[in-house]
């Protein structure tokens, strides 16, 4: 089974990144052909590879940053600490159950302080925002008022190159850091209003600094972010929390609340199609019907090429699945919207359920969204469904490199998932390892540690021999216990088995089923990767 | 996995070899390929490129020469 996983986990990869490729083709094809102005043939490839690499070394170096700084850490280190002090509590005496108590404090502080700190920054952050927002019409800096750019003073930032960043990277994380306090606050009150108050104030952020872009790019921000929130809920709070009801009603009061900042940019008299397309979209639904309907099956269609009306509505137009109808044909439609499809479904495995237990899961969850959606709204756009003009991936000039960073994002949760994936053990008998019930004990023989392996698993290298075979382990004692926990090398299966010596001096497997739960669990606790995650009820 | 990786790093000078090999392969079926549909069809942006750039040959203009050879 897992071995299936693993090779579905390395084919969805695979898959994923020749479709990449195959799509940045289209776009280079559908700019050479289509662009009145366009770059060389190997431009777009670049860009593309390019950003794909910078975004897996920046994610790598930014990622070990907060990771590094982040206060949970520190919180789960000291839950560490507690859970082998409980342990440890039978033996313990008065004076270090004093101590163990003001040391619970103070985690109880630090887990508060996360919340403190968060809140904190989000209303000074706000607050700046709504003193800039008033004061921007008497200076020359503009933040809120542009259309396209932010200006403070000579610097210009197009707003488009930040809305994926600020989408798929900034609230994500912050979101995250909200539920992430609001869980290891056990859920009071305090921290619940104070992390309502914060995702609100980020919401208002994000609200204020792309409103004046056209409403298809506030109707993203607010499905990714509504989307980013139930994410966290489903993570840190449903299993968690009694009253789901609260919970559903809350989720349910925050996307209400970005339909009336919605509705702000509505106009009396305004139809909805006004609002999300604008004036023209029967003029556009007219042309794509035409292509449509004269397209051929095989080839370019000759009443296309006669149609001036349709080559000046494809000039400069970034849509490849039209330039594909247009000089194809709609079997290469076909192909280009089969594509799409298999894109979505791989980078969705890359995504994996395992992916639920990564500590930046809410920010490949948004990455897989923002795919999903420029996929599920983009090809019904293009076909003149429905009036949301959503670019497909990797069509436009910003979202070839904005969906490019969200797929090395989605490439480096797979990376990490295979990580997490081996961490999962499985408690195991030795009969099934020699594939023999004949054999009574098992022999340990202890290995000259081997250099490499040593610096892998910093443990002792043993081999264990049952019958005629060998095999090659690594182990850890248990001396609470009286428990060796020994795990096999060079083999696929993740198999853990807790052996103790017997009278005869032959290792046994220790047949008491909460002994080897409970010793399974610590060995797995000690040697969680970094990426992981672990919520306890 | 752990063989694949053994044999790799054994093996360094015939890996970097593969991958420059698999490169210039994916490079030329890349200008290739493009050069090749491109060529098969009528751009729509071919007409004013005929009448301005024609005579400019930087790497992106394909001559009508080329489009024939490739054709």
């Amino acid at each position: 089974m897992s071995k299936l996983k693993k090779r579905i986990s390395k084919m969805s990869l695979v898959t994923a990144v020749s479709i990449w490729l195959l799509l940045v083709w289209l776009h280079t094809f559908t700019y050479l052909t289509c662009y009145e102005q366009h770059e060389g043939i190997y431009s777009y490839l670049s860009y593309a590879v390019i950003t794909m690499a910078a975004t897996l070394l920046y994610w790598f170096c930014f990622k070990e940053a907060i990771e590094l700084s982040s206060y949970s850490d520190l919180v789960d280190d000291d839950f560490d600490d507690d859970l082998e002090n409980n342990l440890n509590s039978e033996i313990a005496d008065e004076d270090e159950t004093s101590d163990d108590g003001e040391q619970f404090a103070i985690v109880e502080k630090e887990r508060s302080s996360i919340l403190h700190n968060s809140l904190f920054t989000v209303l000074v952050l706000t607050l700046i925002f709504l003193i800039a927002l008033t004061f921007e019409m008497w200076t020359d800096v503009s933040v809120f008022t542009d259309s396209t750019y932010i200006t403070i003073g000579r610097l210009n930032i197009n707003k488009k190159n930040i809305y994926n960043p600020v989408l798929v990277l900034v609230f994500p994380l912050w979101t995250q850091v909200i539920f992430r306090g609001m869980y290891e606050d056990r859920y009071k009150w305090k921290s619940i209003i104070s992390g309502c108050i914060q995702l609100i104030a980020l919401t208002v952020m994000s609200f204020l600094l792309f409103m004046k872009l056209p409403n298809i790019w506030l109707i993203e921000l607010c499905f990714i972010e509504c989307l980013t929130v139930i994410g966290g809920i489903c993570k840190y709070t449903w299993k968690y929390v009694k009253e789901k009801g609260n919970i559903v009603a809350l989720a349910g009061l925050y996307i209400v609340f970005w339909c009336v900042l919605l509705s702000l940019f509505h106009y009396t008299g305004q139809t909805r199609v006004q609002y999300m397309y604008g004036d023209e979209w029967s003029v556009y639904k007219e042309n794509v019907f035409q292509i449509l309907a004269n397209a051929s099956d095989f080839g370019a269609s000759t009443t296309l090429a006669m149609n001036d009306q349709i080559k000046e509505f494809l000039t400069n137009r970034g849509n490849y699945l039209l330039s594909i109808l247009y000089y194809n044909g709609r079997t290469a439609g076909i192909v280009v919207a089969i594509l799409l499809v298999l894109f979505l479904i791989s980078t969705r495995v890359l995504l994996g359920r395992v992916s639920k237990h990564n500590r930046n899961y809410l920010v490949y969850h948004a990455a897989w969204w923002s795919l999903a959606f420029h996929v599920i709204i983009g090809v019904p756009y293009s076909l003149g469904l429905i009036a949301l003009p959503i670019a497909l991936p990797f069509a436009g000039e910003i979202s070839l490199y904005m969906d490019t960073i969200a797929t090395g994002l989605l490439v480096w949760c797979a990376m990490e998932n295979t990580s997490i994936r081996g961490y999962f053990y499985e408690l195991c008998m030795t009969k099934e390892l020699f594939d023999n019930d004949d054999i009574k004990g098992i022999d340990i023989v202890k290995l000259k540690a081997d250099r490499l392996q040593m610096e892998l698993y910093e443990r002792e290298m043993l081999q264990i021999v049952g019958g005629e075979s060998r095999i090659d382990c690594v182990s850890e004692l248990f001396s609470d216990f009286n428990v060796l926990v020994v795990k096999p090398v060079n083999i696929e299966d993740n198999c853990l088995f807790i052996l103790q010596q017997g009278e005869d001096e032959k290792w046994v497997d220790v047949k008491d089923e909460e002994i080897r739960e409970k010793v399974g669990r610590l060995f797995m606790e000690e040697y969680k990767p970094d990426c992981m995650e672990v919520l306890e009820k | 996995m752990r063989k694949g990786k053994q044999f790799l790093e054994n093996n360094m000078l015939l890996t970097v070899i593969c991958i420059a090999v698999i490169l210039m392969v994916f490079i030329i079926a890349w200008k290739t390929s493009l050069k090749a549909v491109i060529c098969a069809v009528d751009p729509i942006n071919r007409v004013p490129r005929q009448e301005t750039e024609l005579t400019n040959s930087s790497e992106t203009q394909f001559s009508i020469k080329e489009c024939s050879l490739l054709a």
